[in-house]
């Protein structure tokens, strides 16, 4: 099985680069949908994968992502008070911080784990917040695998 | 015969050809899905489009059905309505390639048809991988069990009863009615708390009521459908079990306890004993035996320890001091405020009313409070206004002092067992701003002041809305087995965890993390699932080190999906 160049027919000077988006289905994923109705143009490199809830995604799945070559990884939850699963957000977002710090001691850059409670959940705020992002990775070297060898 | 996935890309009448290359999208998903078959639709969400689409040729119908279309919060839930209706038993699923993809890239047509590909691939990677999760069959107690019997407990229990359910009411005291049997009259309209209560104690006079006064409750637990209820009743501990519950344990008056002197001085009490007293006078029709009464408010209410405004206190003042003119004429009212609280334009009228019948306000500052001089017998108090800034000096033979109320201590030892939240004073948390009644564990539902304090004709509004949830709990439950999934969150059931035992290494992380109480420890210290807590969350699974809970619809299908997005290729 071959996998398609992902952006093959990207501008010259520009990094392909890839990011794995978990989206809150109560919050992030109605701001991605709303910035398609808005038409509102996104870099396409970016995937949206809908999730139940910002703390189903398990800090092994952000590494696994990490270590296939993915450059880089956002959680987007509802906001703090806000969560439609009884504060389910909360821990999520102490696990998640805590992988971010681990990250950084690895020798990753603490910001392609991207965490955003409550601020995607508009168009605008959603394809702010994808823009910014892959601005970032796209200034990065891609991920060195063999620092996440286990997974 | 083999079953292969069949693939409906919608081009939405062709609009989204120009993003998407129909070429790139068949060849891209052929390599990676050689069995899928791909049909091009002109719009999934007509009903007639599917029927056109015949059944493959010598395949005993679809392993799995997955739409390309729109978003799920555009027409996305109406396609996979239909797509459910002409493949029935396959559980269709769905990608979004407009909104998530063809709108949003519209400039750069070759890199859309490569992020579809991936799009589709992915949908088709999650669906081969992913499990259903068996859907739990919750059985439904036909009966409610409603905790306290103020106003709200009162009006939820008789709205129940006329509702045809079969209702247990407790309360710690003999006497139904709650903080309404040490109040004479009601604000605004000057009704008598008899007024408002006959009623309420015709309703619960209900043969389907069970009224159990004097009872402590000790703790609930259980899962919906069949809640267990622990009491202290005759010094004997009983039980009894209901389908749902109400909570309306109310909320406890703040003492003045040894602030502005009360205790020391004679003259000093609290707003509540003044209300005993009026009522008292008003009975006999009897003049006060004071000639002047200083009210101060805010007593121990929006600063350190209790910092929020009680609410009822404001009214509660206004209505008193008109009382208190309307005894006896030349009764001089002063009220020390740091700011009448009466919104909306009832409330509003009982302070004009207030002003008309001659009570006079002064503001006082926090920094500055009024201070209470006396000797055994408070005869004066100082103010400084803030308004004015002028000191002055009240003389008054009578302080009455308005106190906050604050939550019940024993409100935090019922809520830890059903997953209610406490703000960070005490008072109860519904499911805010949408179900503000409902608590986040179905079937237990909340009202009156042990949400936040409240007016009794409110507390009276929210019994009866909690009644008309707590009835439609039941309903839900009756009709035929009772599929509450559906209940608890609009939208899709995402599924609900399970527990591998073999692997579980009894941690116990899901259990205390669970928001909903539904990760129990099992008899053997592994842990279980209640399915009539589980909304699917998937918190457990994300914590469980071992890996043995899982929600089937979601760990595997998530790693499949970015296995699909992943450039390494020895995947």
């Amino acid at each position: 099985m071959t996998q398609p160049a992902l952006n093959p027919q990207a501008p010259e000077g520009r990094k392909e680069v890839r990011a794995a988006l978990f989206a809150c289905r109560w919050c992030a994923l109605l701001g991605a949908g709303r910035a398609g109705l808005d038409r509102i143009h996104l870099p396409a490199s970016f995937r949206v994968i809908p999730v139940e809830c910002a703390a189903s995604v398990e800090p092994d799945l952000v590494l696994r992502a990490l270590a296939d070559g993915i450059d880089g990884v956002a959680v987007l939850g509802c906001h703090l008070g806000g969560c439609r699963h009884n504060e389910a957000n909360r821990p999520a977002r102490l696990r998640l911080t805590l992988l971010q710090d681990l990250l950084e001691i690895v020798g990753l850059d603490r910001r392609r784990l991207l965490l955003s409670w409550g601020t995607a959940h508009e168009g605008h705020q959603f394809g702010g917040l994808v823009r910014e992002f892959m601005t970032e990775l796209e200034a990065m070297p891609p991920v060195d695998t063999k620092l996440l060898r286990p997974f | 015969m083999s079953r292969a996935p069949l693939v409906f890309i919608c081009t939405c009448h062709g609009t989204l050809s120009g993003a998407l290359d129909r070429k790139t999208l068949e060849k891209g998903i052929a390599e990676r899905f050689p069995d899928a078959r791909v049909e091009f639709v002109p719009s999934l969400c007509r009903s007639g489009d599917l029927d056109r689409v015949s059944a493959p040729a010598g395949l005993e119908g679809p392993s799995g059905v997955l739409v390309a279309a729109c978003s799920p919060f555009s027409r996305g839930k109406a396609v996979l309505d239909l797509a459910g209706k002409r493949f029935p038993g396959v559980g269709p699923e769905l990608v979004d390639l407009r909104e998530g993809c063809a709108w949003v890239h519209s400039t750069d047509p070759e890199a859309a048809s490569a992020k579809a590909v991936d799009l589709v691939s992915m949908g088709l990677a999650a669906m081969k991988v992913r499990k259903r999760s068996p859907r739990p069959r919750i059985e439904v107690e036909q009966s409610v069990l409603v905790v306290g019997a103020g106003p709200a407990g009162l009006a939820a229990t008789g709205a129940l009863a006329r509702l045809g359910a079969r209702v247990t009411l407790v309360d710690r005291l003999a006497r139904p009615g709650g903080l309404l049997n040490q109040i004479g009259k009601l604000f605004p309209h000057n009704t008598s708390s008899e007024e408002l209560l006959g009623p309420l104690l015709q309703e619960i006079a209900h043969p389907a009521v069970d009224f159990l006064p004097k009872t402590q409750i000790t703790r609930i637990q259980g899962d919906p459908g069949r809640f267990e209820a622990h009491f202290i009743r005759d010094g004997q501990d009983v039980s009894l079990s209901a389908g749902a519950l109400i909570l309306a344990c109310g909320a406890l008056p703040v003492l003045p306890e040894n602030r502005y002197r009360s205790g020391e001085l004679s003259g000093v009490i609290s707003q509540l004993e003044l209300e005993t007293r009026l009522k008292k006078l008003e009975a006999a029709s009897a003049p006060p035996d004071f000639g002047k009464a200083v009210f101060i408010q805010c007593l121990a209410a929006r600063e350190d320890d209790h910092p929020y405004c009680s609410t009822i206190c404001c009214p509660t003042a206004l209505k008193n001091a008109i009382r208190l003119k309307s005894l006896a004429a030349d009764v001089e009212v002063t009220i020390l405020h740091r700011g009448i609280m009466t919104p909306g334009k009832v409330l509003e009228e009982l302070y004009r009313k207030a002003m008309a019948a001659g009570v006079r306000f002064a503001a006082y500052s926090p920094e500055a409070p009024p201070e209470v001089r006396g000797n055994g017998r408070l005869s004066s108090v100082a103010v400084h206004d803030a308004l004015s800034g002028r000191s002055m000096e009240i003389p008054a033979d009578l302080l009455v002092l308005s106190t906050p109320l604050k939550p019940r201590p024993d409100t935090s030892a019922l809520a830890a067992g059903l997953n209610v939240r406490l703000d960070n004073i005490g008072f109860a948390c519904g499911c805010e701003p949408m179900r503000p009644l409902a608590a986040p564990v179905q079937g237990v539902f909340l009202c009156g002041a042990v949400r936040w304090p409240v007016y009794a004709e409110h507390a009276v509004d929210q019994g009866r809305a909690a009644a008309v949830k707590a009835a439609g709990f039941l309903e839900a439950g009756r009709a035929g087995g009772a599929d509450l999934t559906s209940l608890a969150l609009p939208g899709s059931w995402p599924g609900a965890a399970s527990v591998d035992p073999q692997s579980c290494s009894r941690c116990g992380q899901c259990i205390a993390l669970c928001p909903y109480g539904a990760c129990r420890r099992g008899d053997d210290g592994t842990a279980r699932v209640s399915g009539a807590r589980c909304r699917g969350c998937g918190l457990c699974a994300s914590v469980c080190p071992s890996g043995a809970v899982r929600v089937p619809e979601n760990n595997v299908a998530l790693r499949a999906m970015l296995r699909e997005i992943a450039p390494r290729m020895d995947r």
